[in-house]
């Protein structure tokens, strides 16, 4: 289990889960890449920034 | 199998009470009243009924014992008849507004009458599990909350509890049905449709109810009527007496809500419906709550959705049915609502 960052929800992780993953939190949404897995730490994935054709 | 009747079912909340009645499964409706209908079909007046009960509506007048009287009449009828009906069931759970204050001057400035039965008011539970769940639990008679009440004290509540809010402004948009279902100028098609119609910019009767739950704290409320059947959105701007940032408001209501059945935290950062949304609620018993914190201000928005002739009327007083009964309070409630509607 670890606390999700934006809500301090808890977000359950498997246990083959692994550092990179991107993860929901149930509460609020909020897309989150795992840190680290033991412990677990969850961080605020980056957002998809998009191309405008530049 | 608990015997119950309403009274007063030919309007929006006698509907929907029989809608939910009709399919629970610890009890049996044994009578619907309307002086009106007398001797009609009830799925005349509620077709969406139709081939689930065969029951013909009676008066007042014949109406027989029973367990539980569900009282849907308008206001004012319900105390000049307590007696009455005290007679004919030993548990009554009232929708109107006569016995849900504990103020006889609250009554008076807000119903600009005295009251009839001031000797019961202290008798009655003010119906709002949430607040009020083991009072219900033992109550003989219980007075269902109003709708707009329902939807602000709701998302209040948790913030009154902790002396948080320095003043609060509420503004609810509602739907249609919260008129009744009695026809008026106002309500004629080629005048009502498309308005967004102010309809009680100060002064509405509910709040008192809020005045009663909430004391303290001034609520100035708003209640603007907008092209919508069921539903209500209250969006309340909470100005706060202390700093408390966002993750503090998502344990706050944490704490108080997690384990109701009906109440629901609806904040997500992605999809389309990110905070409460009235049109998913329709025809369910839930109160869907979200929130945000204006940075740089003392300003949290905090935002209710119900259906209001179910948690704001007819499922809000079948879950004080199911406590006063001694079952799962969800009972007969579990319907989750459409998507897409």
């Amino acid at each position: 289990m670890a606390e999700c960052p934006v809500c301090s929800g808890d977000v359950e992780l498997e246990e083959d889960t692994v550092v990179g993953e991107l993860l929901s939190c149930p509460d609020c949404g909020s897309e989150l890449e795992v840190l680290e897995v033991d412990p677990a730490a969850l961080g605020e994935a980056p957002e998809t920034e998009e191309d405008w054709g530049e | 199998m608990t015997s119950v009747s309403i009274v007063g079912g030919s309007g929006y909340t006698g509907g929907e009470l029989l809608r939910i009645l009709l399919f629970h499964p610890d009890c049996s409706v044994k009578q619907v009243t309307s002086e009106r209908f007398a001797g009609k079909f009830v799925h005349n007046t509620h077709p969406n009924l139709r081939k689930s009960t065969r029951l013909k509506f009676c008066t007042i007048s014949e109406l027989e014992p029973c367990d539980v009287l569900f009282l849907c009449l308008p206001h004012g009828q319900s105390m000049d008849r307590i007696d009455d009906f005290r007679k004919l069931a030993p548990k009554i759970i009232d929708s109107s507004a006569d016995f849900r204050l504990k103020s006889t001057s609250l009554y008076e400035r807000y119903y600009g009458r005295e009251h009839g039965r001031t000797d019961l008011l202290e008798r009655f539970v003010y119906g709002l599990p949430e607040r009020h769940r083991e009072s219900i639990r033992s109550a003989e008679l219980v007075a269902s909350p109003g709708c707009n009440a329902t939807a602000t004290i709701l998302a209040l509540s948790p913030l009154h509890r902790r002396d948080l809010i320095e003043t609060a402004v509420v503004e609810v948009k509602a739907g249609s049905s919260e008129g009744g279902n009695a026809a008026s100028d106002a309500s004629h098609h080629p005048e009502r449709s498309g308005a967004v119609r102010s309809y009680k910019p100060t002064g509405h009767r509910h709040v008192a109810e809020m005045i009663q739950e909430l004391p303290g704290p001034a609520i100035h409320f708003s209640a603007t009527s907008i092209e919508m059947v069921r539903g209500i959105l209250a969006t309340c701007h909470v100005f706060l007496k202390e700093d408390v940032s966002e993750k503090d408001v998502w344990k706050i209501y944490r704490e108080d809500y997690s384990d109701e059945p009906f109440i629901r935290i609806v904040k997500e950062r992605s999809g389309i419906y990110r905070y409460p949304e009235p049109k998913l609620l329709a025809g369910t018993n839930y109160c869907d709550i979200g929130f945000e914190r204006e940075s740089g201000s003392d300003r949290l928005v905090v935002i209710s959705a119900i259906d209001n002739l179910m948690k704001g009327a007819a499922g809000q007083s079948v879950q004080s049915f199911n406590l006063m009964l001694g079952i799962d309070e969800t009972t007969g409630l579990e319907f989750p609502g459409l998507h897409p509607i």
